[in-house]
């Protein structure tokens, strides 16, 4: 018997897997579940490390933190607004580069990536400047073309600064949805569509009703990416407005800097996780409801 | 053959078309760029009194006083410790793990995929609270060397389950033949895998591990909790460090520092952007 299990454990699979189970499990599992539990706790790194139970009182407080409540509405804003743009912008740039006998395809599928593979501090700083109130581009533009009046401090105004984040997190997403897409209309084997376009199926009819069924896993990634990403994108948030805190932290702040500024900012770890909680579980919620949609769960 | 070539010409003005639309939106991806470069070689001067005018005369001296004042030679050698350590452990934790959950049946294999699964779909910036609380606890936040051990370990924590997962679905599609005939020359499991399986993987881990780069390499959030010591900074917190200041004061010395922060990953990039394609598009067929 205990030959047995030893033979096993060196020659079944579990040796192989425990070195990257553990290292996912310990920086990875474990924070992520380890939060809900700081939620029902008082730690505050401020005041100390002592971790006394208090119930429900961060998760009740969080709910009506009127900052929590404007990160959760800017999050929901960002979700309603990019998700559309993001899936529906990188669905028919690949369906485009994706058309057959279409000269330079690999150009232009460079070209619509190259933004994801930048660093998002030059991104952020790039944009910065194309929004700069004195000299940046779209001022510029907007002066030349007898349309000063529309001229703003883009992230600086309260109507316009989360919309302007949008834009930037859509120019540079894009490209990776995009690639999603790309890859499953690339290994479609050609004879699908070519004999259903023997079959007189128009191009249109061919891209609805045979390409759209085949991508339905990239839909499923694609959109439950844009969801979570909506309230956990951190780095053009903060960069572009979130460093300055433009608004006292309610123009722009989207769930993760609401969390990010009470836990590694004030301190407050038990509220900050609370807050985490509740965006781990909107998030897991979100998903489920769309995937469930897309039959794909 | 009427029908034919009115079918022809359909479909070229369709290419046309097509052709406007991706040409437009290539330029608004490109010039972002062009205006920047154009702006990183003015004075401020030139900046205000156009801001849309060629840099004449140029002045290319802005990019070495940005890459002098940038610290980037610096920035770019701590990446390049962190990143490529990263790199090397999960391609070698997750190679074995995938061999593990892909050749092998087991009872507990499936369950496991599971939850590499749910790793896949967990977005990692939410455990950046208890994140930082553990590391701290594990005295990992004190500066010094152990700053890029942190980074390995949570970088690697964060690319370890699409990897395994990757790699388990490559090793499940290698046939049976393979290994057996090793299984007869005597070799043991360790053995297959490290010289069987491992010389098989390459370009499956070439794949992952450029994806896992572009990811990695930019990290912002990470890095910028992490990092205590100004030594030990990665490029985006280490040049954030040292060129937002110029930010609000010298626009062609920040625009440099932007694109000089961009140069490794774009070099990268189109080095080896076919990876990165399979990458994305291996995320893609990630399904429960």
């Amino acid at each position: 018997m205990r030959v047995a299990v030893r033979r096993s454990l060196r020659e079944g699979p579990y040796l192989f897997v425990v070195p990257a189970l553990l290292l996912f499990f310990s920086f990875f599992l474990y924070p992520a579940i380890i939060g809900f539990f700081y939620g029902l706790t008082g730690l505050d790194l401020r005041k100390g490390t002592s971790l006394d139970f208090i119930g429900l009182k961060n998760y009740v407080e969080a709910l009506r933190d009127p900052l929590m409540q404007a990160a959760f509405r800017n999050s929901l804003y960002v979700a309603v607004v990019s998700s559309p743009i993001l899936v529906f912008g990188g669905l028919t740039s690949a369906l485009l580069v994706a058309k057959k006998g279409l000269r330079g395809k690999a150009a232009y599928a460079t070209i619509i990536i190259l933004p994801v593979a930048m660093p998002t501090i030059a991104t952020s700083m790039i944009w910065e400047f194309i929004y700069d109130s004195q000299w940046g581009a779209i001022n510029t533009i907007l002066e030349r073309s007898s349309l000063g009046f529309l001229t703003t401090a883009w992230l600086h105004n309260p109507t316009t600064a989360l919309t302007a984040i949008i834009v930037t997190y859509c120019w540079t997403f894009i490209g990776f949805h995009m690639a999603i897409y790309f890859s499953i209309i690339q290994s479609i084997p050609k004879s699908i569509p070519e004999a259903a376009a023997v079959d007189g199926l128009s191009e249109f009819q061919i891209v609805t009703r045979i390409i759209m069924p085949l991508l339905k896993p990239g839909f499923g990634l694609s959109i439950v990416n844009t969801v979570a990403g909506a309230f956990t994108y951190f780095d053009f948030v903060f960069l572009m407005t979130g460093v300055s805190g433009g608004g006292g932290f309610t123009w722009t702040d989207t769930m993760i800097l609401w969390i990010y500024r009470n836990g590694i900012a004030f301190l407050k770890i038990g509220y900050s996780s609370a807050g985490a909680a509740y965006t781990t579980l909107v998030v897991f919620a979100l998903n489920f409801v769309i995937l469930r949609r897309l039959k794909i769960w | 053959m009427v029908v034919k070539s009115e079918r022809m010409n359909v479909f070229r003005t369709y290419h046309l078309k097509t052709h406007a639309f991706l040409i437009l939106y290539s330029l608004f991806i490109l010039l972002p760029f062009v205006w920047i470069g154009i702006t990183s070689l003015k004075t401020q001067e030139q900046i205000y009194a156009d801001p849309f005018a060629l840099p004449i005369p140029a002045h290319p001296e802005v990019w070495l006083d940005a890459w002098i004042k940038g610290r980037f030679s610096e920035y770019i050698t701590n990446s390049f410790i962190a990143v490529f350590a990263t790199l090397l452990t999960v391609a070698l934790v997750a190679s074995m793990a995938g061999y593990g959950l892909g050749r092998y049946k087991s009872k507990l294999g499936p369950t496991l995929l599971k939850i590499f699964l749910v790793g896949i779909f967990t977005p990692n910036q939410i455990t950046i609270i208890p994140l930082y609380i553990e590391l701290k606890q594990l005295s990992l936040l004190q500066g010094g060397p152990v700053t890029y051990l942190a980074l390995v370990l949570v970088y690697s924590a964060f690319r370890i389950p699409f990897a395994t997962y990757l790699m388990a679905a490559f090793f499940s599609t290698l046939p049976r033949s393979v290994e057996e005939s090793a299984r007869m020359d005597g070799l043991s499991s360790f053995s297959i895998f490290r010289r069987v399986m491992l010389p098989l993987s390459l370009p499956a881990l070439m794949t992952i591990s450029v994806f896992n780069f572009i990811m990695t390499w930019n990290d912002y959030l990470f890095a910028a909790t992490i990092i205590n010591d100004p030594a030990y900074m990665t490029l985006p917190v280490g040049m954030q460090f040292s060129i937002l200041g110029f930010y609000t004061t010298y626009y062609n010395t920040a625009a440099a520092g932007a694109i000089i922060s961009a140069i490794p990953s774009i070099i990268f990039y189109l080095f080896f952007q076919k990876y990165m394609l399979r990458g994305i598009g291996g995320l893609g067929l990630v399904r429960a």
